[in-house]
């Protein structure tokens, strides 16, 4: 069984030792998983569209290597980015140190460490898609909302971003079902504590592990029917308008 | 044109707008390995400028480097008293600054917003994109004489070629600019349709007393418009003509023959 991290008050539990119902044991990893791939998505938008945006837009020299190697993420096996992540982040990692004796904060064994797994996981997803739909926008309606006496944010914000929304949110929708779905890098860096950091795929590996079949059956189905929402509400708003 | 709609100036009868303009700049532009290289200088004092050429004769850089959409490398263009552009004093407007309205070839019209939105972008909430109650009045009232009242809720894909250029045009001139470039406003057009625009662009000229550059490559369009011809070739001004001198006037012969007359000159195998 895999395990990583212990619960803090020292015993391992192990949640199909629980006699919860099912729905409560489900209820729980879904709940995280929906609260660390939200958060997760949130971020990757915010700094994959900022960054995307800037590739779009700007020729600068390495801009190429800075997309690919913000690319990467997609490629690479999860359980390589999460040794990188806790090399970065762990307690006596070049940006984990620095947090940990200045802010007295680490991000390993936590769930806010599983936001940073699947934030960088699903970083290329939004950030792929966030270029091409800048790089398709018309560049002369920018220019023409700037004759029109548009300031630079306005333009982004009134013509840029409305014409490429459609590609950003997709990119956004894929990132969020790639987010729900991380095991490998979450399992690195957040461990697999149940009620902590245990989210719905890890759960789902315990309790296969476990022979719990009918909790394992549970949970995927609870997970598979996220996704499904997820791809079809964000196909009925990705429907074209013009 | 229904009643006095604010801010759309009535015809003055004799009043006629015209307003210098001084361009001289150099751009060279380089792409997949061609170069391009740019030197335009022409003066021009009347209310129709037209600027004359075969394509790739940098007729529309030369238009962008006006609007401030591109940044020529050097050189000097002003427009009445305002200095819009010199390298050498280190000035710069932005295009924001520049006041110049611009009608693009295809006419750039934001797809994604409705004509009444099109129209009224230049006065929107710099953020939200809302019209407030005097704006709003205003957009109507540029609906309305541009014959658009019925499309006001219509995307741009709506509509046919001839209404989008009465948004782009509408669109330009609701911020009332101190001039109007328009780059190829006939070609995107279906050719029954351009003697009625050519007229339409007459009027509306008359009407909001704007002085114009307008860039084409029909002759047609140079003879019908043309005040001040200004001929572009590779990326040179060949020949600048006043249509508009006494002279021209007292020999009696019309503008049109006139045009004709210096462009099958130019022009000997057209």
């Amino acid at each position: 069984m895999i395990r990583r991290g212990q619960h803090p008050r020292g015993q391992r539990i192990v949640a199909c030792q629980k006699k919860d119902p099912m729905i409560g044991q489900a209820l729980v990893p879904l709940l995280l998983t929906l609260k660390v791939a939200g958060l997760a998505t949130l971020l990757t938008m915010v700094l994959g569209v900022a960054l995307a945006y800037g590739l779009a837009r700007y020729a600068f020299w390495g801009r190429e290597f800075l997309d690919a190697v913000c690319t990467l993420p997609l490629v690479m096996p999860p359980t390589v980015l999460g040794y990188y992540l806790i090399v970065l982040v762990g307690r006596r990692g070049w940006i984990g140190e620095w947090l940990y004796q200045k802010l007295g904060i680490s991000l390993i064994f936590t769930w806010q460490g599983a936001v940073l797994a699947s934030a960088v996981v699903a970083f290329p997803l939004v950030f792929k898609s966030a270029r091409a739909a800048f790089e398709g926008v018309d560049r002369q309606l920018e220019g023409a909302a700037r004759t029109l006496g548009a300031s630079e944010p306005g333009v982004f914000f009134r013509v840029t971003l409305p014409l490429a929304w459609r590609g950003i949110f997709a990119g956004t929708m894929l990132a969020f079902a790639r987010g729900m779905g991380e095991f490998g890098a979450t399992l690195m860096v957040a461990g697999n504590i149940p009620g902590r950091t245990q989210t719905l795929s890890l759960a789902v590996y315990d309790a296969v592990e476990a022979g719990r079949d009918d909790l394992a059956n549970f949970l995927v189905l609870v997970a598979s029917s996220v996704c499904v929402a997820i791809l079809l509400g964000s196909g009925r708003l990705l429907r074209p308008r013009y | 044109m229904r009643g006095n709609p604010i801010g759309i100036r009535q015809a003055a009868a004799a009043a006629v707008l015209s307003v210098k303009i001084r361009v001289d700049i150099c751009k060279r532009l380089a792409s997949e390995g061609r170069e391009f290289h740019l030197q335009a200088e022409f003066r021009a004092e009347n209310e129709r400028v037209v600027v004359f050429g075969p394509s790739g004769s940098g007729k529309s850089v030369t238009l962008q480097c006006i609007a401030g959409l591109l940044r020529p490398d050097a050189g000097r263009i002003e427009i009445g008293e305002r200095v819009l552009f010199d390298s050498e004093a280190g000035i710069n407007l932005s295009p924001q600054a520049r006041n110049v309205g611009f009608v693009f070839q295809e006419y750039a019209l934001f797809p994604h917003l409705s004509v009444e939105r099109n129209i009224g972008f230049a006065l929107q909430h710099a953020f939200h994109g809302r019209l407030d109650a005097l704006a709003r009045e205003r957009v109507s009232a540029f609906l309305a004489a541009f014959e658009l009242e019925g499309l006001a809720r219509n995307l741009p894909r709506e509509l046919s070629g001839g209404q989008r250029q009465r948004v782009a045009l509408a669109r330009a001139l609701i911020r009332r600019p101190d001039l109007l470039l328009l780059d190829e406003p006939l070609a995107a057009l279906d050719p029954m349709l351009r003697e009625h625009v050519r007229r339409e662009l007459l009027d509306v000229q008359s009407r909001f007393q704007v002085p114009m550059i307008i860039i084409t490559h029909d002759p047609a369009d140079a003879e019908a418009l043309a005040e001040n011809l200004v001929v572009f070739d590779r990326g040179r001004v060949t020949q600048i003509l006043d249509l508009k001198d006494d002279a021209a006037l007292l020999s009696g012969i019309s503008q049109r023959e006139r045009v004709g007359r210096a462009l099958a000159e130019l022009f000997p195998a057209a």
